[in-house]
């Protein structure tokens, strides 16, 4: 838009060049990017309704894309101007594969992160939730815990079973490594009977959440800016020492 | 009609192709944000993707606001 809007100017006022230089700059500064606030040094990845993976969902699905999120946790990491992420979850879970990439790439970012659990991190969520450095979790927030499944499908094979069930222990694996919870604990919460409709497993509130020591904290935004605050400024001290 | 089914819903009533051709995503001014290709040529954007904060109080990125097609690039 901006080239179209110059051209004719440039075209006119050859001779009165400083005069549309001027004109330019007006439209320029005309758009809205002028009062740009100051570049922030935390930025925010919100991982919002289902997770999508390797099947596109119909459009009506609220979806976050894992290809989206990726190169953005890629900039995140190169950008030098940014020291810290927050990771906002209100997810349903989705694609345990994605999911998983999701997490082991912020668990492997070097800036600090801190996740905050708001309305629910189910399923794959959890590991998304504690892979971040510290997690926190809103008091009225839930995380539903339960084995891997195929909706609707027919395990045809042994094998299926067991791809299913390696699977299951690399989520098993990956939470009991990136949060305080033990792996009896969290076995038993994933294979519990009788918590929810026609499923096994169980739905854990926010502070019964923090009690088994799968999320770090309860708190909301104020807990988690302070928290990421404090992180950064350790991780610049920490930084200092070594030089 | 009730269908007792284990099955998704989509997997009875498939999404139709066109469905997912109304959105993209394109480069805003170096954003990418999802749009819906309207009838008329305009673009109505339905979601920004970006990590920076301040993206998102840019009222020209807000969802439901209306770009017209050649200000977007791809």
């Amino acid at each position: 838009m901006t080239e179209k809007d110059n051209t004719p100017k440039k075209e006119q006022g050859d001779d009165q060049s400083t005069q549309s230089s001027l004109v330019q700059k007006i439209q320029q500064l005309g758009q809205s990017s002028v009062a740009a606030a100051p570049d922030s040094n935390i930025h925010v990845l919100p991982i919002i309704g289902q997770i999508e993976g390797h099947i596109q969902l119909p459009p009506q699905n609220k979806t976050t894309k894992y290809e989206h999120l990726i190169p953005q946790i890629i900039a995140v990491e190169q950008n030098p101007k940014i020291e810290g992420l927050i990771v906002v979850l209100n997810t349903v879970g989705g694609d345990v594969e994605a999911g998983l990439a999701l997490s082991e790439m912020l668990a492997s970012i070097s800036k600090p992160t801190v996740s905050i659990v708001l309305g629910g991190g189910h399923s794959i969520g959890v590991p998304i939730a504690v892979s971040a450095d510290y997690s926190f979790i809103a008091p009225t927030a839930t995380m539903t815990i339960h084995p891997i499944r195929l909706t609707g499908l027919v395990i045809g094979v042994p094998q299926t079973f067991e791809y299913l069930d390696k699977m299951q222990e690399r989520v098993i694996q990956f939470v009991i490594n990136h949060s305080n919870i033990k792996e009896e604990k969290f076995k038993e919460l994933m294979f519990e009977k009788g918590n929810l409709t026609r499923d096994i497993g169980t739905n854990v509130v926010g502070t019964d959440a923090v009690d088994y020591g799968l999320i770090d904290g309860i708190g909301g935004v104020k807990e988690a800016m302070a928290k990421l605050n404090e992180l950064i400024e350790h991780n610049k001290s920490d930084g200092t020492m070594i030089q | 009609m009730i269908l007792y089914t284990p099955l998704s819903e989509s997997d009875i009533f498939p999404t139709e192709s066109q469905d997912f051709q109304k959105y993209e995503m394109v480069n805003l001014q170096g954003k990418m944000v999802q749009v819906e290709r309207l009838e008329n040529g305009t673009c109505r954007i339905v979601q920004l993707l970006s990590t920076d904060p301040q993206d998102f109080l840019n009222e020209q990125f807000m969802p439901g606001s209306m770009v017209s097609s050649h200000e977007i690039i791809g």
